[in-house]
This record gives C-alpha cells, sequence and structure tokens, in this order.
C-alpha cells in the first residue's frame, strides 16, 4: 500500500525579507521540521463603518479587509539536528558555518571537529531587519499556505516526553493561500532522533542548590512597519522592536535554597554559564555526536520566588535568569552547533 | 549517520542525496495525457424492440 503524503511545513531562509509583491531569493536548502501544529493567522481588521450618521438606523455593512496583521506560530518543533540548526540561524541571525577538518576547527570543549561534520556559531544580529522565512505549510487535504518574511521574536526550549521540544513565535509579512496548480514540493523528512532530555547538562554558579529543572529561550523583539512604500494592506517591513534588545532568558528550579544563588541575585554577581545538549547518534563514521552549546560567560539571576514555609523535607524554590553583557569577553552569548549540515542559506544555483 | 526519507522514493544516506533523488524524480517527463480534440463521435448501434416490430 502506498502513503499518502500527509501534513507538512516546509522552511526556507530569505536572503531579504519579502513583503506583498517583493521577490527577495529564497534559500534553496529547505528543511522540513516535525511540528506539532502550525496557527496561520492573517489578523484581519475589517472596514467597519457602523456607526457613522448617513441617514439610516440600522448598522452600515463593513467593507471588506481593511489592513492585515498577520501573525505566524509553530507549535512545539521536535528538531533534529539538521532542524535545530536552522531554528537557531533564523532566530538569532548571525552565523557562520565551518567544516570540520579533525585538526584545526575545535567545538567548545576544545575537541577538534572530524571531517564530515560541520560547526555552525550563532550570534545574535546587530542591524535594523531580522532574518526571515518564507513557510509552507500543506494541510491533509492538500490545501497549501504560504507565508514570506517570517522572523522570530522568541525561541523557548523545553522538554516533552523526555524529548527537546522549541516552540518558535513570530510576525510574518504575508500570509496566504497558493494558488493553483500546487507547488511540486517533495519533502525530506531527516530520520535521527531527536534531543533527549537526559542529554542535557548545564554548567552553572559555584555553590548552587540542586537543580531539578531547566528551560530558556531566545528573545529578539520585532515589528511589524507600514511604510507608505507601496499600495498594499499588509506590512511593509519588519525589524527589531524599537527600545528593545535582544537577550536569552529562562527558568531553573532548585530543590533548596541555598546562600549561593541568594547572594549572586542581591549583589549581582555575573556568572559563566554554559548549557550543552548531546545527541545520541554519530556524524558519519566518526565517534562524533552532534552537539549543542549555549556559552554564556556574564549570567545574572533577576528574580526569585520561594516557596512558603511548609510542613516538608524541604523548600524548594525557582529563580528567572538572564544572559547579560560580560565586559570580561565583551559578548553576550555564543551558540555552537555541530551537525552534518553544511550550510543553511544557499541563495542561488 | 542519520538517513533521509523522501516520500515515494526511498530512504537516502544524506541529505544531499535526498535532494538528488527529488530533482531526477522530477526531471522525468511527465506521462502524456490525453490528446485532446481527437475525440470521434461514437456510433451506437441501432437496436430495434419488439414493439417497434409491427405485425
Amino acid at each position: 500500500m502506498t502513503v499518502a503524503l500527509g501534513p507538512y511545513l516546509e522552511l526556507a531562509l530569505e536572503e531579504a525579507p519579502n513583503c506583498e509583491g517583493a521577490d527577495n531569493t529564497v534559500s534553496t536548502y529547505r528543511t522540513f521540521p516535525p511540528a506539532e501544529d502550525i496557527t496561520d493567522d492573517e489578523n484581519m481588521t475589517v472596514l467597519e463603518e457602523k456607526n457613522l450618521v448617513r441617514g439610516f438606523l440600522a448598522p452600515m455593512p463593513h467593507l471588506g479587509a481593511a489592513m492585515f496583521e498577520p501573525k505566524w506560530k509553530i507549535g512545539k518543533v521536535h528538531p533534529r539536528p539538521s532542524h535545530l540548526g536552522f531554528m537557531l540561524a533564523w532566530m538569532l541571525g548571525s552565523w557562520t558555518s565551518t567544516p570540520g577538518d579533525g585538526d584545526a576547527v575545535m567545538d567548545p570543549d576544545d575537541v577538534a571537529v572530524p571531517i564530515g561534520a560541520y560547526k555552525h556559531v550563532f550570534e545574535f544580529r546587530f542591524a535594523l531587519e531580522p532574518q526571515t522565512t518564507q513557510a509552507r505549510a500543506c494541510t491533509g487535504n492538500g490545501e497549501h499556505r504560504l507565508a514570506t518574511g517570517i522572523a522570530l521574536s522568541k525561541l523557548g526550549f523545553a522538554w516533552e516526553n523526555g524529548a527537546l521540544v522549541v516552540e518558535p513565535d513570530g510576525l510574518a509579512l504575508l500570509t496566504q493561500p497558493v494558488s493553483a496548480p500546487d507547488p511540486a514540493v517533495a519533502p525530506v523528512i531527516d530520520l535521527a532522533h531527536p534531543f533527549r532530555r537526559g542529554d542535557l547538562t548545564i554548567d552553572w554558579l559555584a555553590g548552587s542548590a540542586y537543580t531539578r529543572a531547566f528551560d530558556f529561550a531566545f528573545n529578539a523583539p520585532i515589528e511589524q512597519i507600514w511604510s507608505p512604500v507601496h499600495s498594499s494592506l499588509s506590512p511593509t517591513d519588519i525589524w527589531y522592536k524599537n527600545g528593545e534588545l535582544p537577550f536569552i532568558s529562562g527558568t531553573i528550579d532548585k530543590a533548596t535554597v541555598e546562600d549561593a544563588d541568594w547572594q549572586a541575585l542581591a549583589q549581582g554577581n555575573q556568572f559563566a554559564a554554559t548549557i550543552k545538549i548531546v545527541h545520541r547518534e554519530p556524524i558519519g563514521e566518526t565517534d562524533y555526536v552532534p552537539t549543542f552549546w549555549c556559552v554564556m560567560p556574564g549570567c545574572e539571576l533577576t528574580k526569585n520566588a520561594k516557596q512558603a514555609i511548609k510542613a516538608e523535607r524541604r523548600r524548594e524554590t525557582k529563580y528567572d535568569w538572564e544572559s547579560r553583557y560580560d565586559h570580561v569577553t565583551g559578548k553576550l552569548a555564543t551558540v555552537t552547533l555541530v551537525n552534518e549540515t553544511p550550510a543553511y542559506a544557499v541563495y542561488g544555483g | 549517520m542519520s538517513p533521509f526519507a523522501v516520500p515515494g522514493q526511498g530512504v537516502f544516506a544524506t541529505e544531499a542525496d535526498a535532494y538528488a533523488a527529488i530533482a531526477k524524480a522530477q526531471a522525468k517527463p511527465k506521462k502524456k495525457g490525453k490528446k485532446a480534440d481527437t475525440d470521434t463521435p461514437e456510433t451506437e448501434p441501432e437496436t430495434t424492440t419488439d414493439a417497434e416490430v409491427k405485425p
């Protein structure tokens, strides 16, 4: 029996954001991440003139679309190593990819990246415009939806059923049905396993209490702009939000209340922290497994919520944390992923 | 190494091989459809019923 092609999501980076009528190059590297659902909301406002004095005592008909403020949300994505790199490139917007040579190209643990593996180093982009993506979603009954100029304001990392899930949330410039004929898109499904919760480790503040749970997110607030450059009911530009800065944040649950944590918060002490997630399937014929590092040299605890004192064995507590600028290294954070994907943005060719 | 699957095409060792298979499949000439405007009018054999046969 031949199995029918089911719903899928296809993502490709854009060389520059595509608003209505724009034709900027889209990467020929396409990826099909496993996602739980896709919310493709035009967010349309209709043109209402109900209460005008026009000689009738009745609500006047609305006049159709006034404007669109497209929102785009992909429910939880269960990324494989190839997808994780794509999501990081999309979210952070600035990266370099280096092929491993088994010698001089080193990972953050000072291990040589072997031939056949690729090291991707990501940082927050410093520009007006964030990295945008084109997304094509297909429903089970063959309806294709296309969204362009999608930028992410947040990429959350959490755990579900023992596996890593990422939650991308963003805004789009344009979302619309794809007109017939249907595009000849053939999904390529990465059969690698997801990252497992058990393979997360963190290097954290010395003397910190025992960690129960940990999550984190990349944040870069964005906004849609309606510039009168051409006639369109949809936004013309997507920019980083003025007055907001990119940051990495998260929460950490502690089993007990310890002095080291409280002192770090109360005294504003920065500490170096590293999040590391390793995969279990080696790259090619090597022993090297795909690995993610988020190195934050100037982490700070920003908020604390203690449990009430109760007739219990322990008093648990939870901290909010953020990566802040580190004066010594001059960095906010460096994110590295080693996997077997050579490049995420291939324009032309 | 993680394999990559292309629905209807099989499983490939690398992502590049998977995309090459797609390109190859899409490059194949499509099967020709029915020729247009060449239909010949069907002629139904005339039949007579008993009722039409005059005694």
